[in-house]
């Protein structure tokens, strides 16, 4: 059912239209299509001058050991924020689940890290670990383990994949404990009846129950490890040491904004474009094709 | 094939008390109908027999074995639920056949019983179908298909045709029935439908409150209630209930409306005061020789079939009686009824127990 609405004036859809679309304008098709311009142009450092290289800032990226290198870091932290993000918020919501007295309580709190900034999340973290005054980088001294992100780049993607995933937890856990709440009760008593027992239900009747919930969550946690957490690099590693945190993003504001390679950094922008718009169609089509209960 | 037994059971919800000591024993083959009203406990009691509840104190076992301590995969019991529980993503075979590859039965094993569990169901046609692509009839079908395949020692069903329609629900309780006795598999039913009961039941139990009111076959628990609970439960429209006494010589009771003899007399009860229990059904119109009650109709209920006199006794105490259609009653009038003495029950004040 449609519910149509006629405006007497031929203006007036128009108007009432006119703010998003001058958001959107303005914030989006404005600088993804100077993005897409300056994406096949060679400007020197001072602004000064341009001249049109077609693909070859394309090309360049193509060759570049460094960009292909970020693209690896970016594929590491990405599928490490993802599976650690779902899989604690799984457990987490397959827990709470079961809990009867004082959910909301650990519910809200389990919900919390969610409002908190993405830098001042990652601002957290950075000082918990800190390797002179940080408290877990202390206890991790106890055990035996020298804990500098500032010069090991394990410990660097490390730390970011958990200031990360500790944010997105949250958001996960949201969706998974509404989704195993959708799932009856009975179906699991029956399969508990039926000889499953936990891991073979969980596997059997639990997890292809929340296979629409779990898919949705794959593609927004990629979207989210891959966009969304350039704060998080931003205030705790820089990209560094060396290259080892450089993710896709932070190497689109350090070559573009630091490195004043404009023409390079916007061909990068229009990788993510093609990326983010890539994920977006997936997600849509998921949407479309919605698995039914029952 | 089994005897289900249960002792003393009893099933505390923290400081709630939902099971009172429930003691019943099902013997091999029967079908037993759990009835109650909502919260009386008969749901809990079924889910503390399937090991979907542990029982606080008490003993359950299932074909001579204790089964407090086993979990529901080990006691051999097969269950249907009120919603049917079927899994959304298997299709109707592998609902049926989840439960037998779980135990590790072999393959054409499972095949075989599936397919003979779909003929006697009539589910030939729709093995690969998706549940959500089946009416409610045939996934209730299902749902008994997913239970006898496990060829399991007792049955038990959770009210499972409160989601259907009345006269799908009619069409299933005879093919429950016949399919149980058939198969001469011990059955627990749990229901608050009296006609489902007194039609699937070859014996009732009948709770209130987490206590056992009453255990006997339908029709013993129809004429012989062993408490008002029972007596006001169990018959539609409710049995009469009329706070009266006993005469001093113990021979009637003694009404506002009239005085209805009591035979055998009652000299144990001579001048207490008791519950008179009439049904309305057995009230019938005119002065027959013995008791009559008089009143006034204050209104009627024309059924067709029926016709329900809703009559205002001289204290002002009301009765309903179930008249032939045909009998022309109008409100205002006068009429007298009389009952045959064998269809008088007394109830002792207070606990409502037969007398």
């Amino acid at each position: 059912m449609h519910k149509r609405v006629t405006f007497d004036h031929k203006l007036l859809p128009y108007l009432l239209l006119a703010p998003q679309l001058a958001i959107t304008l303005v914030f989006f098709i404005w600088p993804a299509s100077q993005a897409l311009w300056q994406s096949v142009l060679q400007e020197d450092a001072f602004g000064l001058s341009s001249r049109f290289v077609g693909l070859d800032n394309f090309a360049r990226l193509a060759r570049s050991a460094e960009y292909l290198g970020s693209l690896r870091v970016t594929l590491v932290f990405s599928a490490a924020v993802t599976a650690f993000g779902m899989g604690i918020a799984l457990l987490l919501a397959m827990m709470a689940d079961h809990v009867i007295r004082g959910a909301t309580g650990y519910k809200t709190l389990l919900i919390w890290p969610y409002a908190v900034a993405p830098a001042i999340a990652g601002l957290l973290w950075f000082f918990m670990f800190h390797p002179t005054i940080g408290i877990v980088a202390w206890l991790l001294k106890g055990g035996g383990v020298l804990w500098n992100h500032h010069l090991n780049g394990t410990h660097a993607m490390v730390l970011i994949v958990i200031a990360a995933t500790w944010k997105q937890v949250s958001y996960n856990f949201l969706f998974f404990l509404a989704g195993l709440q959708a799932i009856p009760r009975s179906l699991i008593e029956a399969a508990a009846i039926d000889g499953a027992g936990p891991g073979k239900r969980f596997r059997t009747i639990i997890l292809p129950l929340l296979s629409p919930t779990t898919f949705f969550l794959l593609v927004v946690n990629l979207t989210y490890a891959f966009f969304d957490t350039f704060p998080i690099v931003h205030a705790v590693t820089e990209g560094g040491p060396g290259q080892a945190t450089m993710i896709l993003v932070y190497k689109v504001y350090k070559d573009g904004f630091v490195g004043l390679d404009l023409g390079g950094s916007a061909a990068q922008s229009v990788v993510l474009m093609a990326i983010v718009i890539l994920l977006t169609v997936v997600q849509f089509r998921f949407i479309e094709r919605r698995v039914q209960y029952g | 094939m089994a005897e289900v037994v249960v002792s003393d059971v009893r099933k505390n919800f923290g400081r709630i008390e939902v099971l009172k000591g429930v003691s019943v024993t099902v013997a091999d083959g029967e079908m037993l109908v759990i009835l109650g009203p909502s919260g009386c406990g008969k749901s809990t009691l079924l889910r503390c027999i399937a090991g979907l509840e542990t029982v606080t104190a008490g003993e359950i076992r299932i074909g001579g074995r204790r089964v407090n301590e086993l979990e529901p995969m080990h006691r051999d019991i097969a269950m249907v639920f009120q919603n049917y529980a079927l899994y959304p993503h298997m299709s109707v075979y592998d609902n049926m056949a989840y439960g037998l590859r779980n135990r590790g039965t072999a393959r054409p094993e499972i095949a075989r019983r599936v397919q003979e569990a779909a003929r006697i169901l009539g589910l030939e046609g729709l093995l690969e179908r998706k549940p959500r692509q089946l009416s409610g009839g045939q996934r209730q079908r299902v749902a008994m298909g997913r239970a006898i395949v496990r060829e399991p020692a007792a049955f038990l069903f959770d009210e499972p045709l409160s989601n259907l329609d009345a006269k799908l629900r009619v069409q299933m309780r005879h093919e429950i029935r016949l399919l149980q006795e058939r198969l001469g598999t011990t059955g627990i039913y749990v229901t608050h439908d009296q006609v489902e009961a007194m039609t699937l039941g070859d014996r009732l139990i009948v709770l209130n409150a987490g206590v056992v009111e009453q255990i006997g076959t339908p029709l013993d628990v129809y004429w012989r209630p062993a408490s008002a609970f029972v007596a006001t439960f169990i018959g539609s429209p409710a049995m009469n209930l009329l706070r009266s006494r006993v005469a001093a010589d113990g021979a009637a009771v003694l009404l506002d409306g009239g005085r209805l003899p009591l035979r055998p007399a009652r000299p144990d009860l001579a001048g207490s005061d008791v519950e008179l229990g009439i049904r309305p059904e057995h009230l019938q119109p005119g002065a027959a020789e013995g008791g009559v009650l008089a009143g006034r109709v204050a209104w009627i209920e024309a059924l067709g079939a029926d016709t329900l006199a809703h009559l205002e006794l001289t204290g002002g105490t009301s009765l309903c009686a179930r008249l032939n259609g045909t009998l022309a009653v109008r409100p205002g009038e006068m009429l007298s009824m009389s009952v045959a003495e064998e269809n008088v029950h007394l109830f002792r004040p207070g606990d409502g127990r037969r007398l």
